[in-house]
């Protein structure tokens, strides 16, 4: 991107989106400063954001809460159920893993997608609110 | 007996009701369904819920929360290999929340039914990325959170993504 070379077409991107670090950014307006085809092609990626926000979103769904209790009532299970699991998984994975299997749906856990670098007994509800309430319009 | 709410379940409904927006939308975008996106909407509470303990406070609630759910709707979106976006009409696209006249409603729920087809035939991943970006304004970082992923990759999925709807909405599709 130094010199006369044209950043290339995800750095533009990222520069449109304001993803860029301040020295790179300085950079690339610099560059788009002095280059009509680069500037064109910011211009271009402006164009193609104004369109898609014509899309203001689907209306509001119904209410998932009730739904949402209901199945936690149902589903709910002693949370040391999940602690045992990981325990027994982490000392004696065979054997554990051989009496689990054996034991079918026995463990059922309604946790989802592994979230990577996770840690076990993390965060309080009280955690989750401090981030989750104040952002987001 | 859905009265006897205790303390916790108190604060999953204050979460559930101030996300449900959030989540339903994101994906309506991904599905074009507001069936499947109602559905999932509930799974990704549930399970929300469920890794509630493994729930990190350093990360961004909103990024851990939109990665359920995105985890969620690209299983669906595999599971269903025939993809329903090739058969969208203007009957899957939500009226707009103001509706200023007859005429002008028809058009712009035309625009919409382009924008959201445009959209829907992109990559799932590329699709992912662009709607975190463009509708729920998450920065890079909180993307590659979303998506398991790095801030590199999020870069190219989104000029890839842009670059595609550029050629179906500006260039080919006569939408400007
Ligand atoms: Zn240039």
């Amino acid at each position: 991107m130094t010199g006369n070379h044209h950043p290339k077409g995800h750095v533009l991107q990222a520069f449109a989106d304001g993803a860029l670090d301040a020295a790179t950014a300085a950079q690339v307006a610099g560059h788009c400063a002095a280059c009509d085809a680069c500037r064109r092609e910011l211009e271009q990626i402006g164009e193609v954001h104004a369109v898609l926000a014509r899309d203001p979103g689907p209306a509001r769904p119904r209410p998932a809460w009730p739904a949402v209790q209901a199945r936690l009532q149902r589903e709910r299970r002693p949370l040391g159920l999940t602690f045992a699991f990981g325990t027994a998984l982490a000392c004696a994975a065979g054997l554990a893993l051989s009496i689990l299997v054996g034991g079918g749906g026995v463990h059922h856990q309604v946790a989802g997608p592994v979230i990577e670098n996770a840690t076990e007994g993390g965060a309080s509800l009280l955690d989750i609110f401090a981030t989750a309430i104040p952002e987001e319009s | 007996m859905a009265q006897g709410a205790d303390g916790d379940d108190g604060a999953f409904r204050i979460l559930v009701e101030r996300w449900e927006g959030v989540v339903f939308a994101f994906l309506v975008r991904m599905l074009g369904s507001r069936e499947e996106a109602q559905d999932l909407t509930q799974e990704t509470f549930v399970r929300m819920v469920g890794a509630a303990g493994r729930y990190r406070p350093t990360g961004q609630f909103r990024s851990w929360l939109l990665r359920i759910a995105g985890n969620l709707a690209r299983s669906r979106l595999r599971r269903r290999r025939v993809i329903r976006w090739l058969s969208l009409d203007l009957a899957a696209v939500d009226p707009p929340a103001e509706q200023p006249g007859a005429l002008a409603d028809i058009e712009h729920r035309e625009q919409c039914a382009a924008v959201r087809a445009a959209v829907g035939r992109l990559p799932d991943r590329q699709r992912q990325a662009l709607v975190l970006r463009q509708y729920h304004d998450l920065s890079y970082d909180e993307i590659a959170q979303a998506m398991g992923t790095t801030t590199g990759s999020v870069q190219m999925l989104l000029h890839r993504a842009m670059n595609a709807l550029r050629d179906d909405l500006v260039n080919g599709g006569g939408m400007s």
